[in-house]
């Protein structure tokens, strides 16, 4: 390529030289740097998306297209009605991440609280909890949630030890319709918490010194300083927390599948007590083989998470100062 | 309106002393600097004195009440930051009105408050704006109001100027000034701009290492410095200093200066000092200032061969860099022109202007 001649040194003002940034390249470039993302994005999410979308229209054969049967929005009407269980789920669910994202987000700011540097430097037992505290995120659901089914035995776990000690009555936990929800909140927040002390210590780290010193200046207490000053510098990492917070919660599948005895028949019990839109999806494909009736819970779950997550961005955003 | 005093404050942060044995009182609507190389422990005692931080030893006293181990907002003491710490999502309205709110001051009077605050530093048309829409300036005229509109006891300053550029700090400088003369307050205020020391202070405090040098006003500081430290850090160019051996010839005191003789007439405040040191010399200091130039020896005054080493013209006076010996330097403050190059002239100066440094203490003569 030819390069452009360079102009003469002449009295011209300085805004009359063509600004580098100008120069654009050229569009193909871009997408040629991008394909190899898009590519594998479109085969392996949108393209899997879009058959779901499709088979959730049809009674599905797993011989494929032309073996199955268009049903049309059926699957999607029988959904609709409340003898299929579906709404039940979304309830199940509701009350599942309502508890979960505050509860998660509470937890996940205080320890970041108590585990935020005081000092110039990390000492070795700060690097230690925190490490300690995020471990559980990086163990697998599975495997973490048979140590938790021991501790919710009934008869011999650990929970209805430390009740029993301080003189509560025992429980029942996972086979009672009441407390086995609680019981998968409990791991759960066990195994995700360290996820949001990383954001929240992240977001500490962030508020400046000064700032919270001249807060205490100007009169305020440790609750006041919190409040007023730290809060508003910690909300663009709030919303961040609601919304990751929220889709991962409705994503819970593994943990609750293995602690309510999914390899005995798919968990969600007792009398679905559990029965999350996950679980229930999950039931409906995978082990009574409505393959078209799952795709279509998947299509209005999918659907539900958008409208959750943009409804939260939208009213969260007025809310946030970004600096 | 408030006294401050740090009664035998230290600060140990690990095994490092910030700040020694401090007794300070920084007086009533007095406008207190403390002054000193960055380290010398300054920002520590005047966070001390903010409850910022806890002194190691020694009580901090705000008028008689001892507030050692009282929490910053309980001192009712306001603090300007040197990055000036305004609170990134409130608008300046709120930036202002925030201590007051704190205090549960009903709504109108914070209003009044905030409106002549604005009004004071010319705010008005800032005041629904975020720190972020502000300039440099501006920001640091808002945390000066924040500091102000409650009408606190006292006020710390922790190098509020540094920040500006040199234009507008000089300006800065000139309302701060204008502003202390109004609110007859407490201001204790910490620098290491000496300009800003000398034009600002009642009286100065000087510290390097953790420890109080000299506790003056400014006028003072720079005519009786209490030791080289004083002498040199104080001043622009500081002071030179030249290290000398005494000689007596005739009965005169004389002080050799690497290869030269330099007589001195008796009667000089410091020699009965330096005689009963016992040292067989000290430190000669004398100011830029002080120091005169001419082709041909002054018969009046002892003067000192030397040579032109380097000239710096600032405009209104320059500087002249002169060689006595090649390891021995002065500087020369002058409103004449000298011409650069290796030109051999004689220096004189006042023998009453003279300071003199004990060799081994570095403590001035004078003061002993």
């Amino acid at each position: 390529m030819l390069e452009p001649i360079p102009s003469p040194p002449s009295a011209r003002p300085l805004a009359a030289v063509p600004q580098a940034h100008a120069r654009r390249r050229p569009v193909p470039l871009g997408w040629a740097l991008v394909l190899p993302a898009l590519a594998f994005l479109a085969v392996f999410t949108y393209l899997p998306a879009g058959l779901v979308a499709a088979m959730s229209l049809f009674h599905w054969n797993l011989a494929g297209f032309g073996a199955s049967q268009w049903v049309g929005l059926h699957h999607y009407a029988q959904l609709m009605n409340p003898i299929s269980g579906f709404l039940q789920s979304l309830t199940v669910t509701a009350y599942y991440v309502g508890m979960m994202v505050p509860l998660s987000i509470a937890l996940g700011l205080g320890l970041a609280w108590l585990l935020k540097g005081r000092g110039p430097r990390l000492t070795l037992w700060e690097t230690f909890t925190r490490s300690a505290v995020f471990l559980p995120y990086i163990t697998p659901a599975i495997a973490t949630s048979i140590i938790w089914i021991f501790i919710f035995n009934p008869q011999f776990g650990l929970a209805n030890a430390v009740l029993t000690a301080l003189h509560l009555p025992a429980l029942g936990w996972l086979t009672s319709t009441t407390w086995a929800l609680p019981a998968v909140m409990i791991n759960n927040l066990w195994h995700n918490v360290g996820f949001m002390v990383i954001l929240f210590l992240a977001a500490l780290s962030t508020v400046p010194q000064a700032v919270v010193e001249a807060a205490w200046m100007d009169g305020a207490s440790a609750a006041e300083t919190f409040w007023h000053v730290i809060r508003p510098h910690l909300s663009p990492v709030m919303l961040l927390a609601v919304i990751l917070g929220t889709i991962q919660a409705m994503q819970t599948f593994g943990s609750i599948y293995q602690m309510t005895g999914g390899q005995f028949g798919g968990g969600g019990g007792p009398l679905n007590s559990t029965t999350t839109t996950a679980i229930y999806l999950y039931k409906s494909a995978f082990v009574y083989f409505h393959y078209g009736y799952g795709a279509a819970v998947g299509v209005v779950l999918f659907l539900v998470m958008l409208g959750v997550a943009l409804a939260q961005k939208q009213i969260g955003e007025r809310r946030t100062f970004y600096r | 309106m408030a006294q401050i005093e740090w009664d035998q404050v230290s600060k140990w942060f690990g095994p490092v002393a910030a700040v020694r044995d401090i007794r300070l009182t920084a007086r009533d609507r007095e406008f207190l600097v403390l002054l000193g190389p960055s380290g010398c422990g300054k920002t520590t005692t005047l966070r001390m004195a903010a409850g910022l931080e806890a002194p190691t030893a020694g009580r901090v006293l705000l008028g008689a009440r001892d507030v050692t181990h009282v929490e910053p907002r309980d001192r009712d003491l306001a603090m300007v930051f040197q990055n000036y710490a305004l609170y990134p999502h409130m608008t300046v309205y709120d930036n202002l009105a925030f201590g007051l709110k704190l205090r549960k001051t009903p709504p109108a009077n914070i209003r009044r408050a905030v409106q002549d605050t604005a009004v004071r530093l010319g705010l008005e048309s800032l005041l629904h704006r975020r720190p972020s829409e502000l300039s440099g300036g501006q920001r640091q005229r808002v945390a000066l109001g924040r500091a102000m509109v409650r009408e606190p006891q006292a006020f710390l300053m922790d190098e509020p100027l540094s920040n500006l550029d040199a234009t507008l700090r000089a300006e800065t400088r000139v309302q701060l000034k204008a502003l202390h003369a109004q609110l007859a307050t407490t201001v204790v205020y910490v620098t290491h701009d000496q300009t800003e020391a000398m034009t600002l202070a009642t009286r100065i405090v000087v510290m390097s290492g953790g420890v109080i040098q000299q506790v003056d006003t400014p006028e003072a500081i720079y005519d009786h410095p209490a030791n080289q430290f004083v002498a040199t850090f104080i001043g622009t160019p500081g002071m030179n200093m030249l290290p000398v051996l005494w000689t007596r010839a005739d009965g005169q005191l004389a002080a050799v200066i690497g290869a030269q003789r330099l007589p001195l007439p008796p009667g000089l405040p410091w020699m009965r000092a330096a005689a009963s040191s016992g040292h067989h010399g000290a430190t000669l200091g004398v100011r830029p200032e002080h120091l005169r130039m001419s082709g041909a020896p002054d018969p009046a005054t002892p003067s000192l061969k030397a040579r032109i080493r380097l000239v710096e013209p600032m405009g209104h006076e320059t500087l002249v860099h002169l060689d006595l010996d090649p390891d021995l330097t002065l500087v020369a403050r002058t409103p004449d022109r000298w011409p650069n190059g290796n030109i051999p002239i004689w220096v004189s100066f006042d023998p009453r202007r003279l300071h003199v440094f004990d060799s081994v203490s570095q403590v001035a003569y004078e003061a002993v």
